[in-house]
């Protein structure tokens, strides 16, 4: 990922999570994945065998790999092509209890602030519907971060708005993308501390993740929004999450 | 790959799944009004701060604050050992977000608190939720240092459900040991805490595991948890040194939270 003003960064260690449901031991190539609108064009950057490490930094790439801001890194067992019509969908590093996962995140001089990530590709149409506390006030820089990739390398526009929870005004739309990281200022809307802002994609699914900046640059804060079916646990939460987006959606959209 | 490969695949899988994870990470709660909880950490201290965004849960559900009255919750308080300290009622006049401080709970009452557990009261609500229940895994903020920027971090266990005033722990574990290696490389100089919860109904031992770069596996000293209890596992790391940790013990899913410090400032994820 690659934002204003820091460096991404993605550490890969090739240990499974559990000892128990992937074992894989062969050797990986390790790619770079990067759309350029019409393909994913692939990059193979490093070797892996079990039992490695690896960080890889966007200041030590070619800044065209990030002009959407996003690139992804796919362990591969077998040699890519270096154009893809779609994300592969082998599943080489894989398990789901825990999920196998990598460290993500940003870094400048002073300190780093990390995210465990994956990412399963989106479907290309599917709306957002996300909840914001993480608004941090004082001398700290708030941006939301919305990552999007889905399997078709094709870069599509959308636009995400932005409300006030309580009374459902709209307050602003912003553009948004697939297979980009769109970074959006917060602090020009002087939200207060009790205010929860929504957003809402009404075309573009995405993974939202409140940045909030010390102006010092001494810390990072990094945290992904929840789906609304994590308000629910158990029964049918899928079914919830659609009862909670119509309900919000109705209010927001007929403002 | 064959398609009788793939069914091989899968029936080798569906195995494995019997004996190491034979029932849902968090059990369904007998009493359909109950309410679930992670179980937060508290770093409240010279160094620390801890909050809590507490947000209107109900009203989030519905979609509105339709019945216009204040939003009410308790907020729960345990010691490392597990024992419930007691409670605070805590409310949420309107939709919104309200900034809890843990400092001020912490104040007079509740000074060896080391977790914490919001319960959402439903009760004067008409959610639509089916066998669904309403969970609180939000969001706890640490400040480190007066640096004057949080961390964040989401709940990361459905831990303890409250039900007829009873707080009840609802993870599972299996019979199996098994291990959870964290997905991240420790790098110095710094120093980690892991924080660990216990969600399940019995003591859990956990054994740390650490491997430096090019070295193999080291066991280290176990340590156990009591039910709804909590540990914090610290690993100094010098500079230059690349080491990975795991943890050998019989929860489904013994996954920390993790607070690097380094150079005067900090970081907190999930391991």
């Amino acid at each position: 990922m690659k934002t204003i003003g820091l460096t991404g960064f993605c550490d890969l260690v090739y240990l499974g999570p559990n000892n128990w449901e992937n074992r894989i031991r062969n050797d990986v190539t390790i790619y770079l994945l990067w759309s350029d609108g019409k393909n994913w064009i692939t990059q193979e950057l490093n070797n892996m065998r079990y039992g490695d490490y690896l960080r890889i930094r966007t200041d030590e790439l070619d800044e065209k790999f990030f002009e959407s801001g996003l690139a992804l890194i796919y362990p591969s067992s077998e040699k890519l092509s270096s154009k893809l019509d779609l994300l592969p969908d082998k599943k080489v590093w894989f398990s789901e209890v825990p999920a196998w996962r990598n460290t993500s995140g940003f870094i400048n001089r002073f300190t780093q602030v990390s995210y465990q990530a994956d990412i399963e590709p989106l479907p290309s149409n599917a709306s957002l519907l996300t909840f914001h506390p993480f608004i941090q006030f004082g001398e700290v820089i708030n941006n939301l971060l919305v990552l999007n990739a889905t399997r078709d390398p094709s870069i599509q526009k959308g636009k995400i708005n932005l409300y006030n929870s309580l009374d459902k005004k709209f307050i602003a739309s912003h553009e948004i993308s697939t297979n980009s990281l769109t970074t959006i200022p917060l602090d020009q809307y002087d939200f207060k501390s009790t205010d929860l802002p929504v957003f809402y994609s009404p075309k573009i699914a995405g993974i939202p993740f409140g940045l909030g900046v010390a102006k010092s640059g001494k810390m990072l804060s990094l945290e992904h929004t929840h789906p609304p079916a994590s308000l629910v646990l158990h029964g049918e939460r899928r079914k919830v999450q659609s009862q909670i987006k119509k309900a919000w959606i109705e209010k927001l959209v007929t403002q | 790959m064959t398609d009788v490969n793939i069914k091989a695949l899968k029936f080798k899988r569906k195995i494995k799944l019997a004996f190491y994870v034979r029932k849902k990470l968090a059990k369904v709660p007998s009493n359909k009004h109950a309410v679930i909880s992670d179980l937060f950490p508290i770093k409240q201290d010279d160094k620390w701060n801890t909050e809590f965004e507490f947000l209107n849960i109900a009203n989030l559900i519905l979609g509105d604050n339709l019945n216009g009255i204040p939003h009410k919750a308790e907020i729960h308080f345990f010691d490392a050992d597990g024992n419930h300290l007691g409670f605070s009622k805590i409310e949420i006049s309107s939709m919104g977000r309200k900034t809890l401080r843990l400092a001020e709970f912490l104040k007079f009452n509740f000074t060896s608190a080391k977790t914490f557990a919001v319960f959402h009261d439903i009760q004067n609500y008409s959610l639509n939720i089916g066998k669904s229940f309403v969970a609180e895994r939000g969001y706890c903020g640490y400040e480190y240092n007066r640096l004057g920027v949080k961390g964040y971090v989401h709940g990361n266990l459905d831990a303890v459900t409250l039900s007829d005033g009873k707080i009840i722990p609802i993870g599972n574990k299996g019979f199996i040991s098994r291990y959870f290696t964290v997905q991240h490389c420790l790098t110095g100089p710094s120093n980690y805490e892991f924080i660990f919860t216990n969600p399940t109904s019995r003591k859990v031992k956990i054994t740390p595991n650490i491997m430096y770069e090019n070295s193999k596996w080291k066991k280290l000293q176990p340590f156990s948890i009591n039910t709804k209890g909590s540990y914090n596992f610290n690993l100094y790391v010098n500079s230059g040194e690349k080491v990975f940790v795991r943890f050998k013990s019989k929860l489904y899913l013994a996954r920390p939270v993790v607070f690097r410090v380094s150079n005067d400032s900090m970081d907190v994820f999930h391991g």
